[in-house]
């Protein structure tokens, strides 16, 4: 009897060890987040209404090099939300002392915390990641910084896992005293982290991701659209590409997903489709749990797969579906399903792919933010990439609303700012705005479609709204 | 849809017998349950990328690539398993464990978190179709790999002097070494040997989906842990018949209608599958009882 025991414990004792592994978790000084964009074609006018927060008179941008004074380098900026960079004028560090919530602010410096899945399930390069993080606000520091405040990021590593993430969190704010957080990627993760951001008073943005368990928290704001918010745009692009009618649904299994599931459920029939095959799949899908799906799949008949999950389990189910010469066309909202390393690794099986993405292509982002390649090359000397493209446009996004939030920065301050009415538009991610009742305040995401022809994904629309 | 599961468990479950008949290698040997199986695989894949995106021909780079794992084996005997021959075998366990997390820092730090692509050795998709399921060569490559990998090691173990040494070294290795035989170097030989045998399971499975750090013992060192207890720990044919039965028992959860409000149903199934197996049958199908 003590052979099994042993093996019990040895099994039990792999399941924890394997989720620790991999590692960027040391504390490092990065840049941060998100960014907008908004509605249909190419550039992205701001929300209907009130005018946007600083674009080109604060905001680093355009074509035009940041003013190294702040308050207003603008020059330029092409388009609305454009870019300018460059941080107000710093004449507000010696302002009186306001009354709020000041952690992570002083008169020099603003410090972001950030939590990505650079480990575990998610195939990000942490070099590139790396390389990315900070870009974005070394232009900005350079610069003059935000009201004369530099902004430094400190980043952990969440491992794909929500209590990692949540001990991730914890640190960033205990520890590290960051003044907000930002999460990038993972729903479970993100859900997690902004439980306990709520928990302890301090705002949360990530890109949208699910809104049960999000949406009652009054610190969180999504800085792209949900999973539900982007269903009825995924019901359309199914019902443009089914020959048959037939769709399948394939969703991670996590409670996390209920409302994205209902969502898409409710937008296939809207189009008039018929749901053939609506089964969860596990987060560390075996293979022959991905072989029997594909073949089920096949059997089903769909000529359209909306996949929600991650790329680990994405790219084998593609490749396996092509192993049994299945090759749907796989459409889903998401973030990183889109992503040109997702194209390296799951060509010729994701050929026909289609993904909703808070941020463009590599194709389109000089059309939209020439600053993004500029600054990247300059700082780093290699080639920029996509997942730059969305730590350049989250930072952007994050940028406009300290800007909008004025000097005299709190976490009240800030939350204030946000839920005012101001749209915030920064040309890379869709164009936000939130209200009082409304912390999902994205209407417009990118489409993605594969081009495995180079192993890329290329930018089918930009800013759409509808399909 | 049963039929298919079986099937799909069939083809699936070869590749997690693979890992099994390294974990019962070492097992049979020298008892220690040893949880770097996983990572001989993955290096050997990882050494298999490289040689391959450096334009080295497939099968040499297939060769370096065992080779590769042939070394990390007989380095882990001799600088972790050796050393920790007369402590507790659960230290030796952990020791393995600590192995394979260095190995997957180092596939961190060879190709970063991501998952690579990697050309199959044989190419076609759909060679034979049965039930619907089309299985390709190299699926039936792993599957002929593993039965004649479990068929000749079951031969070395009760046909031959060195299988016969080698087990008398894992019972009694004083006595052992009175009859002359050179313990460590039987040591260093089924280290090597399992190795060995991940890589060969590392070079055949990481092309079917891609692979990452640490991907084969996420993927399949669980799988192939479980395959080993239900074919029995020291029954090299049912480390082979265990990852089928594993394979058929997650393909039927996936499919079955009934569990799909259960979350989780595979590993669910499996577990059920564990204890039912340990109750009524702790020694495994094919393991004797001591």
């Amino acid at each position: 009897m003590r052979r099994p025991l042993l093996v019990l414990f040895a099994l039990l004792f792999v399941l924890a060890a394997c989720g620790q592994k991999a590692g960027v978790r040391d504390t490092q000084q990065v840049g941060a987040s998100d960014g907008i964009g908004s509605s249909s074609e190419t550039t992205a006018p701001a929300v209907d209404g009130e005018a946007t927060v600083p674009t080109t008179a604060a905001l680093p941008g355009g074509t035009v090099a940041p003013s190294p004074t702040g308050g207003g380098s603008s020059s330029g900026g092409t388009s609305a939300g454009g870019s300018s960079a460059g941080g107000a004028a710093p004449t507000t560090s010696t302002a009186a002392p306001v009354a709020g919530d000041r952690t992570g602010i002083s008169d020099q410096v603003i410090k972001l915390g950030f939590h990505a899945p650079v480990t575990g399930a998610a195939p990000v390069p942490q070099e590139s990641f790396r390389r990315a993080v900070m870009i974005y606000w070394n232009w900005i520091n350079a610069n003059g910084g935000v009201f004369g405040r530099k902004v430094e990021v400190t980043f952990k590593d969440d491992q794909f896992n929500p209590s990692s993430a949540v001990q991730a969190c914890r640190a960033l704010v205990e520890q590290d005293k960051v003044f907000i957080l930002l999460g990038s990627a993972g729903a479970d993760q993100i859900t997690a982290c902004a439980k306990y951001a709520n928990s302890v008073g301090v705002p949360y943005l990530s890109p949208g991701v699910n809104e049960s368990d999000l949406s009652s928290l009054p610190g969180y704001f999504a800085i792209s659209e949900t999973y539900r918010q982007q269903s009825p745009m995924l019901g359309q692009l199914a019902k443009k590409l089914s020959k048959a009618g037939k769709v399948a649904i394939v969703i991670e299994d996590t409670p996390t997903f209920q409302d994205s599931h209902a969502s898409i459920v409710a937008a296939f029939r809207s189009q008039g489709l018929s749901i053939v095959y609506d089964k969860p799949i596990s987060k560390d899908a075996s293979q022959a749990e991905i072989l029997t799906t594909s073949s089920a799949l096949r059997g089903s008949g769909a000529d359209v797969v909306y996949f929600l999950g991650p790329p680990v389990t994405f790219i084998p189910l593609a490749q396996q579906g092509q192993g049994q010469a299945y090759t749907p066309a796989y459409i889903g909202p998401g973030l990183s399903n889109g992503l040109n390393l997702v194209a390296q690794a799951g060509c010729p099986g994701i050929g026909n792919s289609r993904f909703l993405s808070p941020f463009p292509e590599m194709d389109a982002i000089d059309r939209l933010d020439p600053n993004y390649t500029k600054q990247y090359r300059a700082q780093t000397g290699q080639e920029p990439d996509d997942l730059g493209i969305a730590i350049w446009g989250v930072s952007k996004t994050i940028h406009q609303m300290l800007l909008a939030a004025g000097p005299n920065l709190t976490r009240q301050s800030f939350e204030k700012t946000l839920v005012s009415g101001k749209a915030f538009a920064s040309n890379v991610y869709p164009a936000l705005r939130y209200t009082a009742a409304n912390h999902f305040g994205a209407a417009s995401a990118h489409l993605l479609q594969a081009d495995c022809g180079h192993q890329r994904f290329i930018t089918a629309a930009t800013f759409a709204s509808s399909l | 849809m049963t039929a298919q599961a079986l099937v799909i468990g069939i083809i699936t479950g070869a590749a997690y017998g693979l890992v099994a008949l390294g974990l019962v290698l070492v097992y049979k040997s020298s008892g220690v349950l040893n949880f770097a199986q996983g990572e001989f695989g993955t290096v050997a894949v990882y050494a298999l990328w490289l040689g391959t995106t450096h334009g080295i021909p497939y099968v040499l780079a297939v060769l370096i690539a065992l080779g590769v794992a042939a070394v990390f084996g007989f380095v882990t005997e001799r600088v972790v398993v050796r050393p920790l021959a007369d402590a507790p075998r659960v230290t030796v366990l952990v020791a393995t464990a600590g192995v394979a997390l260095l190995a997957v820092g180092l596939e961190l730090w060879i190709g970063q978190a991501q998952i690579r692509p990697i050309a199959p050795a044989l190419r076609r998709q759909d060679r034979l179709r049965i039930l619907n399921v089309y299985i390709s060569d190299q699926r039936l490559l792993i599957i002929l790999t593993v039965v004649v990998v479990a068929l000749v090691l079951r031969w070395v173990f009760t046909r031959t002097f060195l299988g016969l040494a080698v087990l008398a070294a894992s019972e009694e290795p004083t006595g052992t070494r009175l009859m002359g035989v050179r313990v460590e170097r039987l040591s260093s030989a089924v280290w090597v040997l399992a190795a060995l045998l991940g890589g060969v399971a590392g070079v055949l499975t990481g092309p079917l989906s891609g692979f990452g750090p640490g991907f084969l013992t996420s993927s399949a060192l669980v799988a192939g842990f479980t395959a080993a207890v239900i074919g029995g720990f020291t029954s090299l044919p049912g480390a082979f018949l265990g990852g089928v039965v594993v394979g058929v028992i997650q393909s039927l959860a996936t499919s079955a209608s009934w569990l799909a409000d259960v979350p989780g149903p595979q590993t669910a199934a499996l577990f059920v599958l564990l204890v039912v197996i340990l109750l009524a049958r702790p020694q495994g199908i094919l393991g004797r009882a001591s």
